[in-house]
């Protein structure tokens, strides 16, 4: 409660601060929107590392293969930087090399999971040939 | 990361701006851009360190 009171104050100072800035010195309005997510972002990095470890708990105790389990989460880092980039980017007005940087992202992660594809696509290929 | 970050980025925006304002009306706009581009560098010199904590913590949890 009072850590998302903490992080909407933060996020409402910078936020006020661009727009004063905003008229005069654009490329510094930019930057303190970016200072202002950097904060809240490190206000809130802890709990995830928190969320990370508990579910990776969870999948163990549950006896599911852990390997996958780390390459979904490798897949939310890179959706995480990706967005981040392409958020700021589209900030400044430059769609065109956020779009960019959402596609490397998502062409990031494909690469990541192709291992997952193709292990669920030889056991298929196995179900289907012992028939 | 503390608060005083996004403060600090916004008063060298109006240092900038106030020097900038006060030099053009003086008539050295040249020194004016200068200061503009100053003013830029510092700030990137203060943000471009914070966002390799950003990226090397997000590196450390996901393990990237």
């Amino acid at each position: 409660m009072i850590g998302v009171l903490k992080i909407a104050g933060t996020g409402l100072a910078g936020g006020m601060l661009a727009l004063l800035l905003r008229r005069e010195r654009p490329e510094l309005a930019v930057m303190c929107a970016l200072a202002a997510s950097l904060v809240i972002i490190a206000g809130f990095i802890g709990d995830i590392k928190t969320v990370v470890g508990g579910l990776e708990r969870l999948t163990e105790d549950a006896g599911i293969d852990t390997e996958y389990f780390v390459i979904c989460i490798k897949a939310v880092g890179t959706a995480y930087i990706s967005q981040f980039s392409a958020e700021l980017l589209r900030d400044c007005g430059e769609g065109a090399i956020a779009a960019k940087i959402e596609a490397a992202g998502r062409i990031a992660i494909l690469v990541m999971t192709l291992p997952i594809l193709e292990s669920l696509i030889e056991m298929c290929i196995k179900a289907v040939n012992s028939i | 990361m503390d608060v005083e970050l996004i403060f600090q980025i916004a008063g060298v925006g109006i240092i900038v701006t106030v020097i900038n304002q006060l030099l053009s009306r003086a008539g050295r706009d040249e020194q004016a851009l200068m200061i503009t581009i100053a003013g830029l560098v510092v700030v990137l010199f203060i943000l471009t360190e914070r966002i390799g904590e950003l990226f090397h913590s997000i590196k450390l949890i996901f393990d990237l």
